[in-house]
């Protein structure tokens, strides 16, 4: 065993499988210097150890900071039983440099996703409580799509002003006298003496102005959210929460707040009034929920998506989750604002692909915060 | 190819087909059949693939689908590596569900006039494709291609190319049409069980010299000649080692995405794996140097030169980066009074990275030895056979 140094590593790409597919494929390289004229079989199997932990590293710094969190709690734990957590393994090139001393591999790893997504979850604070140590978690997100939009002309205020300046002076030239000025541009008189002058005028314009622009008014309407509900409660719920839909929490929180009042704002603008969401802190408390998600779904308009030439909607997400415990409430997950799109052969079809693209994202990126600060 | 004073006289097919190679041992996969499809904008098809969809609606008018005439041709020739299922919903519950389609990615119609005759090409080209249904990714893609060459006395009128077309899906002659090659395809393809490797040609260049001597028909975009050629080599890869070959992302996806619309109106967004092993190409020289005369007519040698790099981009190991040459001969009678060049520099180019190929897969090295400008092409060749072979 000649090895004195694990050299660098990394070029890595996910490949393959879109977000949500049980098996994912990872490329992971690694480079080993060597001592000794050749590689050792055990200086390959270690640069291809190291190549697996390079793909999943990468992988997981791919999926975002909680989720990569959440990887180094129970990486140990995945190198210790890796046939669990990697379905196959395919060396894609090998090369050995005898005269650098460097031996290089890339693989290839067939991710079993469900197994490292119970991995995860087994060792969250959430996935190891027990179910009267779980927090409840209540969830209250509205989709909207835009209802109507007043643009306003720009003010335009115009002004002009304009002057004008005439100044004459006067010279004297051979004998004159002074009771006789002569007058204005008479021309030198014959034997050498006159009077010059000299008449100046000035005229000055200045021209300006404002403009005042006024930003437009969106109103927006509220859409269905039976859909959203289902999403979010699943992957909460995957994630080892006890999911309470805002709808059923309302009638235990003794009348503290109304989600027609949600809705009311949210139809106005980007954000819950200060009163509004008091009233939903208050009544959550009442209902001994100390976890709230809340948030947005903005549907865009439908346009045609150039390559399939199917209905294309985009979907905006804000979201952000709230800690009740506290005097003060706390946010300690958010997420957005991101967009997410969605296609379909008609536009309904398109819009619920959008939504549900958008929700699963959203629920899942919210649960992952929560998880990796150990929130349960 | 020869010309000759007729109505319809010479009729010369240039088809390819993918023949994937057996392998024992392989498990049989269930796998359904979703059809005839198209690749790209669905709304758009009828534009674009103006015979093959008139093709496919006249079938329909018969009483006989495309998918019913595919079906036939698979009953008669069935798959023995894979058990073809109907329709998707026959798998569901399974945990992956395969789908195989026959994906129409070109139609080529070429009408030149040289002097008396009138050269009409038919050219379709294809996939046989295997996606993943549920995560909407593509598994493998075997190219498959079928060009009907015919001279006639006069310019054809839209009926008459179409019948070309016919030809191109049901055969002429001794040649099975694209439908029947499909099947043929279908009949020895096998899915790996461990996660495949994938090769794709990444990117071909064609030099301005070359693109002079290329007919218009090829040229219609910007990026047409390219396609046509990566479409060739390709198949030439396929066909000759059985290795699955990605489709030409740049002229088939949009970031990495490739559209496909089912005759029945499905639509998939299909997301092309990024390879594991890049072929990348350049054709840099058409030359034609006469060989022979006699009374009786002349031989002319059509070379084509080019260069072509196999390497696994994260590593960047290469193995295989060499120029190339082949020459091919076409005999010319002294009767004959205009020669059409392109269809023997094809023979040229096409020959080329077929028998690149044919080395690769371990079918003789001698062409390859005078052909490549790489001194150390026999290690080369060594390379890349085992890497084809670990494909399959």
């Amino acid at each position: 065993m000649q090895v004195i140094r694990l050299m660098l590593a990394t070029f890595l790409f996910v490949l393959l499988s879109p977000a949500g597919a049980q098996v994912q494929t990872v490329q992971g390289k690694a480079t080993l210097s060597y001592q000794g004229p050749a590689s050792t079989p055990a200086d390959r199997i270690l640069a291809l150890q190291k190549a697996q932990v390079n793909a999943f590293d990468y992988y997981y710094a791919e999926a975002g900071d909680s989720e990569s969190q959440n990887y180094a709690s129970v990486k140990d734990q995945i190198f210790r039983d890796i046939d669990r957590y990697v379905l196959d393994t395919t060396v894609l090139s090998e090369s050995d440099d005898v005269v650098g001393r460097k031996y290089t591999v890339v693989v290839k790893l067939a991710l079993n996703v469900p197994n490292l997504r119970a991995l995860m979850k087994q060792n969250s604070t959430v996935g190891s409580a027990t179910r009267d140590q779980k927090s409840r978690l209540a969830f209250l997100f509205v989709s909207r799509s835009v209802d109507s939009v007043k643009t306003y002309d720009a003010r335009v205020y115009k002004r002009a002003d304009a002057s004008a300046q005439v100044r004459a002076t006067e010279t004297q030239a051979g004998a004159q006298s002074d009771d006789n000025p002569g007058s204005v541009n008479s021309a030198v008189a014959a034997g050498g003496t006159g009077i010059a002058s000299v008449e100046q005028s000035t005229a000055t314009s200045e021209t300006g102005g404002s403009a005042v622009r006024k930003s437009k008014e969106t109103t927006w309407r509220i859409a269905p959210s039976a859909d959203l509900n289902q999403i979010f409660t699943q992957v909460f719920s995957k994630a080892g929460f006890r999911v309470q839909e805002a709808a059923l929490v309302q009638s235990a929180a003794g009348g503290k707040f109304k989600l027609e009042a949600v809705e009311e704002d949210y139809k106005s603008g980007n954000d819950l009034k200060a009163a509004t969401l008091q009233t939903i802190v208050d009544g959550m408390r009442v209902a001994s929920v100390p976890l709230l998600a809340l948030g947005t779904l903005d549907l865009g308009l439908v346009d045609t998506d150039p390559q399939t030439g199917l209905y294309r909607v985009v979907v905006t997400v804000n979201a952000r989750l709230l800690d009740l415990n506290e005097a003060i409430p706390e946010t300690v997950a958010s997420v957005g604002p991101t967009q997410y799109s969605g296609k379909g052969p008609t536009e309904d079809e398109a819009r619920t692909n959008a939504l549900k693209s958008a929700a699963n994202s959203a629920a899942r990126e919210l649960a992952s915060q929560l998880t990796s600060q150990g929130i349960h | 190819m020869l010309i000759s004073m007729s109505r319809s006289v010479g009729a010369i097919f240039l088809a390819c087909s993918a023949v994937a190679a057996p392998i024992a041992g392989a498990q049989q996969r269930s796998v359904a059949f979703a059809g005839f499809a198209y690749a790209g904008e669905f709304a758009t098809r009828e534009a674009r693939f103006v015979n093959s969809t008139r093709y496919e609606a006249d079938l329909r008018s018969a009483g006989a689908t495309a998918y019913q005439r595919i079906s036939g041709l698979i009953t008669a020739n069935p798959p023995r590596q894979l058990h073809l299922v109907a329709n998707i919903d026959a798998l569901k519950g399974a945990d992956q569900v395969i789908v195989t389609a026959l994906v129409v990615t070109n139609e080529t119609t070429s009408v030149e006039q040289f002097g008396a005759f009138v050269k009409v090409l038919a050219l379709v080209r294809a996939q046989a494709l295997f996606f993943d249904f549920k995560s909407q990714t593509v598994l493998r893609a075997y190219p498959l291609s079928f060009a009907y060459i015919d001279t006639l006395d006069h310019v054809p009128d839209a009926d008459e190319v179409y019948e070309r077309y016919r030809k191109v899906f049901e055969g002429a002659g001794d040649k099975p049409g694209l439908f029947a090659r499909y099947a043929a395809t279908l009949a020895s393809a096998q899915l790996p069980v461990q996660v495949p490797r994938f090769i794709q040609v990444t990117q071909v260049t064609i030099s301005p010299e070359v693109l002079a001597r290329i007919p218009d028909s090829f040229k219609a975009s910007s990026t047409s000649a390219q396609s046509w050629l990566a479409d060739l080599i390709s198949e030439a890869i396929s066909s000759r080692t059985g290795v699955p070959v990605l489709p030409f992302a740049p002229s088939y996806s949009v970031n990495n995405v490739m559209a496909v619309a089912v005759s029945d109106g499905d639509v998939y967004n299909l997301t092309l794996p990024h390879p594991d092993y890049a072929f990348v190409a350049a054709l840099t020289r058409l030359k034609k140097v006469k060989y022979g005369e006699s009374p009786a007519g002349a031989s002319f040698i059509y070379g084509a030169y080019g260069t072509v790099t196999l390497t696994q981009p994260m590593s960047g190991r290469e193995y295989l980066n060499t120029g190339l040459k082949n020459g091919e001969v076409k005999l010319v009678p002294a009767m004959q009074t205009y020669v059409d060049d392109f269809p023997a520099y094809f023979d040229a180019v096409n020959a080329m990275f077929a028998k690149l190929a044919d080395a690769m897969d371990g079918k003789g090295d001698a062409w390859i030895k005078s052909a490549a400008t790489a001194p150390d092409i026999e290690r080369q060749i060594a390379q890349a056979k085992e890497l084809i072979l670990s494909c399959k």
